[in-house]
């Protein structure tokens, strides 16, 4: 499973904000998409999830252009995760769990007993099941954003696109979240994510994707994208980067800004 | 708030397949014993609402005339108590049932069109429009059968207007803010409409007409208007039945309902069209009725949860025995018929704030 | 439905609308406007009006009114009120009225000196309009405009009526403003309407009330639409010798159930046109009633004003109905009495022809 962005031009009615982008995600890879506010993050996964009419260019899903996969098989192959937000309605947390068996169902069908039973065993799966009778406006954002992983999940995506999955949560929250990603990519899903930290790319991240103030894309290995001059091109500020032994003995690197 | 919740397991685990089994087969009996509790009570306030009227039939007699008329029989009964009931109790009953499940199912539809509880069926004009429409065809002095037909038009009309409108000035972005101002836009070009012909109306004629539609009654409904009303009845709830799983998905939002796998564009389309259709219509037979499209699928939701699954279809049965409850008070209450739409204000109102208040500690 | 009425409201209002569209654009046009009415009008001499003659009436509503020795021209902002013109002066000095040749078709087409006074649009005058013609006095049955007419010097006289008491009181003011002939038209009037009355007491006085036939009347029946009691209605239903069957609900046009009317099952039914009378007969939930089963069935006459409403007609309906509910006791020839009260009060002589179309709340041809 390869989703790929081909010199694509992303961007509002006529107006494209970025240009000539391509980058591409494979199944059990994790990429990382880094970038400074405004740069064209959200544009250009709305333009790839095709919330967005590209400008130009193309998005492949196994070499196959989007445009011409119907929606529900894409969302088939594709999860997409939200950032968390207050829906209209205090829905309970199964039933927003199971409306990711949407791209699954026959017509006017409802989600029935096995769909149920999967998406309770998703939220099983994420560690959250004691979740399963409470109302999804009523849980803390750190459960919101495991119950909206739950129900990407239940669609059986083959890839998952995350829109800041550790925003407004608090650092344990965050970390467990980023584990939670890491297990899942582990187990032979795709995952592109975006981050405003580029510890998480070091934390979890087997490639990165970095936008820069003059927006050229690149992307390659963590390590060799994310460094003090890359960083310091992308946002415009200084960083040390430093490396910490974990009790296996597997060193993590992590930034540490210098204040001026 | 703040549990505290484990990292996942190295391996996902083999989940007895079993461990939500139970909880789910008792939600599901819970929904069907709501459901069959929903029914009971419009079945039962059907069956009182027969028995109900100035007129006085006695129990056993309509109860007896009922009977023998599904067979085809002929019994002892006078022709005053035939007429009173199978020509003014009968068809009465059914409108009041059509009018109040079309409101509310339309409502409901309309609040997951528009991510809003807050939204009601004459959000896009609908109401404003028929009024017109009703208006004008008093102000000419048309018959009961073209008031109608004016006032579905041009409530269709008026929706089409809000929408056209909001597809000529924006596009992608936001399509549903843009579509809820124009429809506020047209209602108020609307409203202004019916008010200039309420100027111009006789004061001593036309104007008591126009002012008691616009104050909704089912009073003058009858079987022809019913059999007309049908037609626009099936045609809007059936496929807001069929797509109500979609209208969950759709209240999310644009963005998530796509990535779920929901052509947002055609889903929303189509259930705009159907709601429309059924406040259109109900309007035209029933004038401005105000409150149940609002209430009633907030009731629903406070009872079940609001999950469309079950709120539409219970909103539809509990839209039909609200309706027919207040009616009864309209026809049986004073000598003279209380305007509909005044008395659902009233007991909306109160009611509404009681609901309100209940869920304040949950928001 | 009046067309002309309609179409006269919608020019003022599309001209309102211009005008507004005038002052946004520049002031030029609107100072235009104010230049005509002014110079439209003779210079005010207030000494004049001060000099002038006045005498003093009290009016309906008990206010002392200064009103000028010699009345000759007239306002009428009561429609009702209009037809009283008509039988006390011809409507001779009528300037303004709420008329319209399509609300009365028979007021304009038995005294046509209804079209020299101004129709103006809906219920209100046009204050300069009205000052621009200069009426002596207004009649108004109600006191809205009398601040603002005594602001501009013309007095306001409150004619209201609502029962016959009332009604006759009115008529004899109305006739002691305009003074000369209009005071004896007046008199005999109210001794005409006294001498109905009078019969009419002598005949519900020998009836039982088991003999007092049930009558339900509105202007349209057949839409459930009935007039309740403490109405005119109520008056001359019980005054002729019946009993209002839609008593329990009280006022003018309202609306009631269908079962309500089963329920009250009237002896005779009277509506405001004839085409409702035959969907009233013709109509199967409607057959059970005794009216529609004895063709019991009405259409309330309409001359020069709804006979049934607050005109001096009132007289002739009164004996319509005596009649239509005790043939027997009340005996005439109502065709003869309209003829002979036109000639006499309303000063028109009327064909057979003319009579039916009255009797049937038809327009004159």
């Amino acid at each position: 499973m390869v989703l790929e962005m081909k010199d694509a031009a992303c961007g509002y009615g006529k107006h494209a904000i970025l240009e000539h982008v391509s980058i591409q995600v494979e199944s059990g890879e994790l990429v990382c998409l880094l970038g400074p506010n405004g740069v064209g993050k959200t544009t250009m996964f709305k333009s790839m999830l095709g919330f967005l009419d590209l400008l130009g260019g193309q998005v492949l899903l196994n070499g196959q252009d989007r445009v011409n996969i119907p929606r529900k098989e894409f969302s088939r192959k594709i999860g997409y995760v939200p950032q968390s937000h207050e829906p209209p309605f205090p829905f309970s947390v199964m039933d927003v769990v199971v409306m990711g068996r949407t791209a699954h169902l026959k017509g006017f069908a409802a989600p029935s007993r096995e769909d149920y039973l999967l998406s309770y065993e998703m939220l099983d799966r994420l560690g959250v099941n004691y979740l399963k009778d409470a109302v999804y406006t009523n849980i803390s954002g750190g459960e919101r954003q495991m119950v909206l992983i739950a129900r990407a999940l239940t669609q059986q995506p083959e890839l998952l696109v995350m829109d800041e999955p550790t925003a407004n949560l608090d650092y344990g929250n965050q970390i467990r979240v980023l584990s939670a990603i890491r297990q899942l990519s582990d187990s032979g899903l795709g995952v592109l994510m975006t981050s405003h930290n580029p510890d998480h790319a070091f934390l979890c991240c087997t490639r990165a994707v970095l936008i820069t103030k003059d927006k050229r894309v690149v992307s390659g290995p963590v390590d060799e994208i994310v460094t003090e001059e890359a960083l310091r091109a992308a946002y415009g500020v200084d960083v040390k980067i430093t490396q910490a032994l974990s009790d296996q003995g597997v060193p993590v690197k992590s930034c540490v800004p210098m204040l001026a | 708030m703040d549990r505290e919740y484990s990292a996942v397991q190295t391996a996902p685990d083999p989940v007895q397949p079993s461990a939500y089994l139970h909880d789910y087969r008792e939600k599901r009996k819970r929904a069907v014993w709501v459901a069959l509790g929903f029914l009971a009570v419009l079945i039962a306030v059907v069956c009182i609402s027969f028995l109900l009227g100035r007129y006085p039939v006695t129990p056993d007699t309509v109860v007896r005339m009922l009977w023998y008329k599904l067979w085809g029989l002929s019994g002892d009964w006078t022709t005053v108590e035939e007429t009173v009931v199978l020509n003014i109790r009968l068809p009465r009953i059914l409108a009041a049932v059509a009018v109040g499940s079309a409101l509310s199912v339309s409502g409901a539809a309309y609040q997951g069109i528009f991510k809003n509880p807050m939204v009601s069926p004459d959000i896009l004009g609908a109401s404003a429009g028929a009024s017109v429409g009703a208006a004008l065809a008093l102000l000419l002095g048309w018959s009961t059968a073209m008031v109608q037909a004016s006032a579905f038009v041009l409530g269709i009309g008026a929706v089409a207007l809000a929408y056209t409108l909001s597809r000529s000035i924006g596009r992608g972005n936001n399509m549903v803010l843009l579509l809820v101002l124009c429809g506020m836009v047209v209602s108020t070009l609307f409203q202004a409409g019916v008010s200039i012909i309420k100027y111009l109306a006789d004061p001593d004629s036309t104007l008591p007409e126009i002012t008691y539609w616009l104050m909704g009654s089912i009073s003058k409904v009858g079987y022809n208007d019913l059999a007309y009303f049908l037609i626009p009845y099936l045609i809007g709830v059936i496929p807001l039945l069929l797509l109500r799983w979609k209208l969950n998905v759709l209240s999310f939002g644009d963005e998530e309902a796509k990535a779920l796998g929901v052509n947002t564009e055609q889903t929303r389309v189509i259930c705009i069209v159907c709601a429309t259709l059924l406040t259109a219509a109900t309007v035209s037979i029933s004038g401005t009725v105000g409150w149940v499209g609002l209430m009633i699928p907030h009731l629903v939701r406070f009872l079940v949860g609001p999950n469309y699954k079950a709120v539409l279809p219970l909103s539809l049965l509990g839209g039909a025995a609200f309706m027919l409850i207040v009616d009864n008070f309209c026809r049986c209450m004073l000598a003279y018929e209380i305007p509909l739409g005044i008395l659902t204000s009233i007991i909306g109102g109160p009611f509404f704030v009681l609901i309100l208040y209940q869920r304040k500690g949950e928001a | 439905m009046n067309g002309t009425r309609t179409w006269k409201k919608l020019t003022a209002l599309l001209a309102a609308t211009a005008l507004t569209a005038g002052l946004l654009a520049g002031c030029g046009g609107g100072t235009g406007e104010t230049q005509n009415t002014e110079s439209g009008q003779p210079d005010p001499s207030p000494s004049q009006s001060q000099t002038a003659e006045t005498r003093t009436v009290t009016d309906m509503s008990g206010v002392e009114v200064e009103i000028p020795a010699e009345v000759t021209q007239y306002a009428d902002a009561w429609m009702a009120h209009n037809e009283v013109i008509v039988m006390l002066d011809e409507a001779e000095g009528l300037v303004a009225t709420v008329q319209t040749p399509q609300s009365a078709a028979w007021m304009y087409f038995v005294q046509p000196n209804m079209y020299n006074a101004l129709s103006t649009f809906g219920d209100e005058f046009n204050l300069e309009e009205l000052v621009a013609l200069e009426p002596d006095v207004v009649f108004a049955s109600n006191e809205e405009l009398r601040d603002q007419l005594a602001s501009v010097g013309i007095p306001l006289v409150n004619v209201m009526f609502t029962n016959y008491d009332e009604m006759k009181q009115s008529i004899t003011l109305t006739g002691e403003v305009l003074g000369g002939d209009a005071v004896q038209m007046a008199e005999d009037y109210v001794a005409y309407l006294d001498d109905v009355l009078a019969q009419l007491e002598e005949l519900v006085s020998s009836l039982s009330e088991e003999e007092k036939p049930t009558v339900l009347h509105g202007n349209s029946v057949y839409d459930l639409n009935i007039d309740g009691s403490n109405t005119i209605i109520d008056a001359w239903i019980t005054a002729a010798g019946g009993t209002n069957a839609a008593a329990e609900v009280e006022g003018n046009m309202q609306t009631v159930t269908m079962e309500q009317i089963l329920v009250w099952d009237p002896d005779v039914i009277i509506t405001g046109t004839k085409s409702e009378v035959e969907e009233i007969m013709n109509d199967p939930e409607w057959a059970g009633l005794t009216a529609v089963q004895n063709g019991q069935v009405y259409t309330n006459p309409k001359g020069v004003f709804s006979w049934d409403r607050y005109g001096v007609e009132e007289a002739l309906q009164l004996q319509w109905v005596a009649n239509l509910l005790h043939p027997e006791l009340f005996n005439i020839d109502i065709r003869t009495q309209v003829k002979d009260f036109y000639e006499t009060f309303l000063h028109y002589t009327l064909t057979d022809e003319q009579v039916e179309l009255i009797l049937n709340a038809e327009a004159p041809q």
